[in-house]
């Protein structure tokens, strides 16, 4: 036992410092955590690294001279310190190679099986979210949602000007920091007076300088403006947001708008007559908050042409629609109180299919 | 819709997912516990707490205001730091409060809740942590340690002596004070490190001989082996975890929203197999929005001082036994409060 952890324990130490590096740099790491927790992983797993090639190169001489893990019967106890042998730092207070087989073969399965989004199965089982109340954490700005679609390269060819550097001439006023504080959604900007056009729950968030802007009378959030086809790039839980508060849901009312996300279909309970048009499904994106253990899909209704039809179930679509804000169809079985907030329903003009983008989370 | 579908790739995702988020704060922990294990010596501890020991327990419950941890990484910083002489009642109460009474997850859970009462909720959820961690040490501090901790954690704290004695001959041995520690194991002592605390003594002599760079590498290899002991259980939990996290249908739970005690021992168990880090519960719980505000504080109240992983890494400090009636005990206690509070809220 005492040679297998003398050559296990740094082997297993190096196992996972390599998997954690090679997740932070693969950037598969982007399928299971939120940015901010990165490089936590990277910094860990070069540690874990450094710690394992210590463990191997200083024996037990040079470490603590007593005994820590000692997990050993008394009887052996005496037996170790008649013989002066001195060490039981290999002594992990599980032993045995078993403990070794657990703790090298799941990580390194599981890094091997592992893919990059959930599926289906998934989905259903943690249900679409239907109420934004319930994640407010994920409201971030406009700005960083055309910022990372466009990194996505999921509208790469859209003539959009990347909105970030119009946004910090546009912010009229001293930007107010929200750290979850407002009990409605910060509204967009229509009015200059108002508040600041991209508060943001978001800590990675550069706030933006106040500056003279020239044109504050006609000040639109930049994020608002349509690109050269006439469509609002947006997200889901945009849409969902804006639902719960009648001065944004302006922004987006009767306005086309353009989003991507992943199809699931309307569950229809068998003899039930199914109180959506024909050919409607949702369209979800999974936000996280921390990992992707607490991922949740956020849904917003697409009511489809017939060509929805040849598409199949988590499929990333483009959508391009129109948006209305209707009164919510309820399940006769969901109790939620949503009082009068409506919801979301995109009326489509065109549904098509695209590559998976590299982002795959909202934050 | 079956209750349980398991797919082995959606179920990879969130074992990965767990261990990435919880090995760095692991990390932290470990490297910590051995800092403190080469560098700490014993008798500051016991100078730093106050001599009452209600008051002691009380201390180390707000230390997790200041010291904030979360559940993985606070139970090789615990391990450690009993074996260095701390009181079991008062490690018990930091492990139970630093998870919970912390500024991070105070901000969290207000951004949670915000539309639901954030205030109400966060104030409750730190207050009720603070309190439910403050009872427990008090009465885990009436239980002799021969009855909490395992038994490689009970040999750690009688064999010092032994062990000091085969490495350190260089310094003096009171060989009544041997003697005394020797037979404690025999004897019904209550806190055998009380009486140890000679033995706690020649113990840091010996460590004061050493260099800074040979307490370094000390440093390193506790911390590497408390890695690989703590990672173990953080591996097994994290499965079953991910199992339950992946494959549990969240519709079944749906029908116990409407009576409090259902509701109540429902999240409770669903805070047990989900294994949720502490900081973002609280956004799974403020999504339960049907459920009454006493089952969403039963859940965030529990759930960080008891989970999958947890019950697994509390094995290595406490007795198997001691672990499972706790688990029981707390699961009571708090289902219990939150089903009393239930009146009052709401």
């Amino acid at each position: 036992m005492k040679t297998f952890a003398r050559i296990l324990a740094p082997l297993t130490l190096l196992e996972w410092g390599g998997i954690l590096t090679y997740f932070y740099f693969s950037g598969r790491i982007a399928a299971f955590l939120h940015p901010m927790f990165r490089p936590l992983v990277l910094v860990t797993g070069v540690l874990l690294l450094i710690t394992a090639v210590c463990v191997a190169i200083f024996r037990e001489e040079e470490g603590c001279l007593h005994d820590h893990e000692d997990g050993q019967s008394d009887a052996h106890e005496h037996d170790e310190s008649r013989h002066e042998h001195s060490h039981s730092h290999e002594k992990l207070s599980f032993g045995g190679f078993l403990a070794f087989v657990i703790l090298l073969v799941p990580l390194a399965l599981a890094a091997k099986i592992s893919p990059d989004s959930y599926g289906a199965n998934l989905i259903k089982n943690r249900g679409l979210v239907q109420d934004i109340r319930s994640i407010p954490g994920a409201a971030s700005s406009f700005a960083n949602r055309a910022k990372s679609i466009q990194s996505t390269g999921a509208s790469a060819t859209s003539g959009q000007e990347p909105s970030l550097t119009m946004m910090a001439d546009a912010t009229p006023s001293s930007p107010k920091k929200y750290i979850g504080v407002p009990e409605q959604t910060p509204m967009r900007q229509q009015n200059p007076d108002s508040e600041p056009a991209l508060p943001s729950n978001d800590y990675e968030q550069p706030i933006p300088k106040p500056s003279n802007a020239s044109s504050l009378d006609e000040f639109v959030n930049p994020a608002l403006k349509p690109d050269k086809s006439g469509h609002i790039k947006t997200e889901v839980v945009d849409l969902m947001y804006a639902a719960q508060e009648p001065f944004t849901r302006k922004d987006f009312e009767g306005k086309d708008v353009e989003l991507i996300g992943q199809l699931v279909p309307i569950k229809v309970k068998a003899g039930a007559e199914s109180k959506v048009p024909v050919g409607s499904f949702e369209l979800f994106r999974l936000v996280m908050v921390c990992c992707a253990a607490d991922a949740m899909p956020v849904a917003v209704r697409i009511e489809g042409k017939p060509q929805a039809k040849g598409l199949r179930e988590m499929q990333w679509l483009k959508v391009t629609g129109r948006v209305y804000y209707r009164p919510r169809i309820k399940d006769d079985e969901d109790q939620t109180d949503y009082g009068d907030i409506p919801e979301p329903v995109i009326v489509a003009d065109s549904i098509k299919k695209i590559e998976a983008p590299r982002e795959k989370y909202l934050y | 819709m079956s209750w349980f579908t398991f797919n082995l790739q959606d179920f990879s995702i969130s074992f990965l997912s767990i261990l990435f988020e919880g090995v760095p704060f692991m990390f932290i922990g470990t490297l910590l516990s051995g800092v403190i294990d080469a560098f700490v010596p014993s008798e500051k501890m016991k100078k730093i707490l106050p001599r009452n020991q209600i008051a002691a327990i009380a201390l180390s419950g707000v230390l997790g205001v200041v010291f904030p941890m979360c559940e993985c990484g606070v139970v090789p910083v615990i391990r450690r730091l009993i074996r260095k002489g701390l009181p079991v009642s008062c490690a018990l109460t930091y492990l139970l409060a630093a998870p919970i009474v912390n500024p991070i997850v105070a901000l969290s859970t207000f951004a949670a809740f915000r539309g639901q009462h954030p205030g109400m909720v966060t104030s409750m959820r730190l207050l009720m942590g603070f309190g439910v961690a403050l009872v427990c040490g008090m009465i885990v501090q009436r239980i002799p340690s021969r009855a909490l901790l395992n038994r490689p954690m009970l040999a750690s704290l009688q064999k010092r002596p032994s062990a000091t004695r085969a490495r350190a001959q260089h310094v003096h041995e009171p060989a009544s004070v041997l003697a005394y520690a020797g037979v404690s194991s025999e004897r019904n002592v209550a806190f055998p490190i009380v009486s140890a605390e000679e033995i706690v003594h020649l113990h840091d002599e010996a460590h004061a001989q050493k260099s800074f760079g040979q307490k370094i590498v000390g440093a390193i290899r506790c911390a590497a082996f408390d890695f690989l002991d703590v990672g173990f259980y953080l591996i097994i939990g994290a499965a079953i975890a991910s199992v339950f996290n992946t494959a549990i249908n969240k519709e079944v739970l749906l029908p116990l929203a409407g009576n409090h005690l259902f509701a109540i021992t429902g999240m409770m168990i669903l805070a047990l197999l989900l294994s949720l880090c502490s900081t973002s519960d609280a956004f799974i719980a403020a999504n339960f929005l049907t459920f009454p505000v006493t089952a969403k504080l039963a859940f965030m109240v529990f759930g960080p001082m008891m989970d999958m992983k947890l019950l697994f890494m509390y094995g290595l400090v406490f007795k198997r036994r001691f672990t499972f009636s706790f688990a029981v005990g707390l699961f009571l206690f708090i289902g219990l409060l939150c089903l009393a509070l239930a009146p009052f809220l709401r």
